[in-house]
């Protein structure tokens, strides 16, 4: 079948209902000329990683191993995957980004609630792209747990590395912020796409602000990451 | 003394760093920052010179003691040594 996902068109054969539900929402045209194919991804591949984990189902292990390969393939098209939760809000996206359980997805939660007409784009690992000279985040069918995920792209404002303590957000210099993002990425396991990866990288840390913030879970937290990460009028 | 092709080198947002690829990521999660004097050197031995020949190499570009910059070099590579990026 075919995808549209991060204005890429996929062909991908899911066989399993997990993956075969979640790229739902992003069926597309199936005359288009597929800018990336899954044939090389078979289900011999998913088993022997479903052995390796056993901890996971072979359906899930289909779901989890085409994101990661999808995600590992965008360095093709100047793009890569942070993990984080993306909420958009007045047009904009802003990234929340932190190892699991740190509450990224709490803290947009709270946008949520807060700003009204906020929505999220992709709870856990939103595809990052540059089309036309500007950076976006994506909605994929691979979003974690929740399945929170719009297929759609918004310009990003901002990208922040959030962790737990009383409400303090800074800039971070593009050399600050590097290693904080290898460490939330999926990286390529093959030379070919590392190198387009991190070139890719080293544009987005120079194009958009980057942010490291610790707070708390109150609407404080949301309204401080919000007035330092928004583009001031001149920017816009 | 040759480079283990399954780490490049490579410069983000200024910094200078190496980082494992394919069966090298095993080996490392993380990467190696660089500073100037191992960027230079990593140059050095990508370009296939020995020990004696980058110290002479550096001695130019580096405003550094020869001892120090010798104890630099020797230190580096030894490092590589037992990370296994530098092979034989």
């Amino acid at each position: 079948m075919k995808l549209s996902i991060a204005e890429l068109t996929v062909e991908i054969f899911p066989a399993h209902e997990l993956l075969q539900e979640r790229v739902g929402p992003y069926l597309c045209d199936e005359d288009r000329q597929p800018d990336l194919c899954f044939d090389g991804v078979t289900e011999r591949y998913y088993r022997d990683r479903a052995a390796e984990h056993p901890e996971i189902t072979l359906a899930e292990s289909e779901y989890l191993y085409s994101g990661v390969y999808f995600y590992e393939q965008l360095a093709r098209f100047e793009g890569l995957m942070l993990h984080a939760s993306a909420v958009e809000l007045d047009g904009l996206c802003y990234l929340f980004s932190a190892p699991s359980g740190t509450g990224k997805s709490t803290h947009t939660h709270i946008w949520l609630r807060v700003f009204p007409g906020a929505r999220i784009i992709n709870d856990d690992k939103p595809a990052i792209r540059r089309v036309n000279g500007r950076f976006l985040a994506y909605g994929t069918p691979w979003s974690g747990k929740t399945d929170e995920s719009v297929n759609v792209g918004v310009p990003i404002a901002g990208v922040c590395f959030l962790g737990r303590g009383e409400n303090a957000i800074h800039r971070l210099t593009p050399s600050e912020a590097f290693p904080l993002f290898m460490d939330q990425t999926v990286r390529p396991y093959d030379k070919s796409l590392m190198l387009p990866m991190l070139q890719t990288l080293d544009t987005l840390l120079r194009e958009v602000p980057f942010y490291q913030m610790t707070c708390d879970m109150t609407d404080d937290a949301a309204h401080m990451s919000r007035s330092a990460m928004q583009p001031t009028e001149e920017l816009l | 003394m040759k480079l283990n092709e399954n780490y490049i080198k490579t410069n983000v947002a200024g910094v200078a760093c190496v980082i494992p690829v394919g069966e090298a990521v095993q080996e490392m999660h993380g990467m190696i920052k660089l500073n100037a004097t191992a960027d230079a050197i990593w140059d050095q031995l990508a370009a296939g010179r020995n020990e004696d020949e980058i110290v002479a190499a550096l001695a130019g570009q580096f405003d550094v003691p020869a001892d120090v910059l010798r104890e630099d070099v020797r230190v580096f590579i030894g490092r590589l040594r037992e990370l296994h990026i530098l092979l034989d």
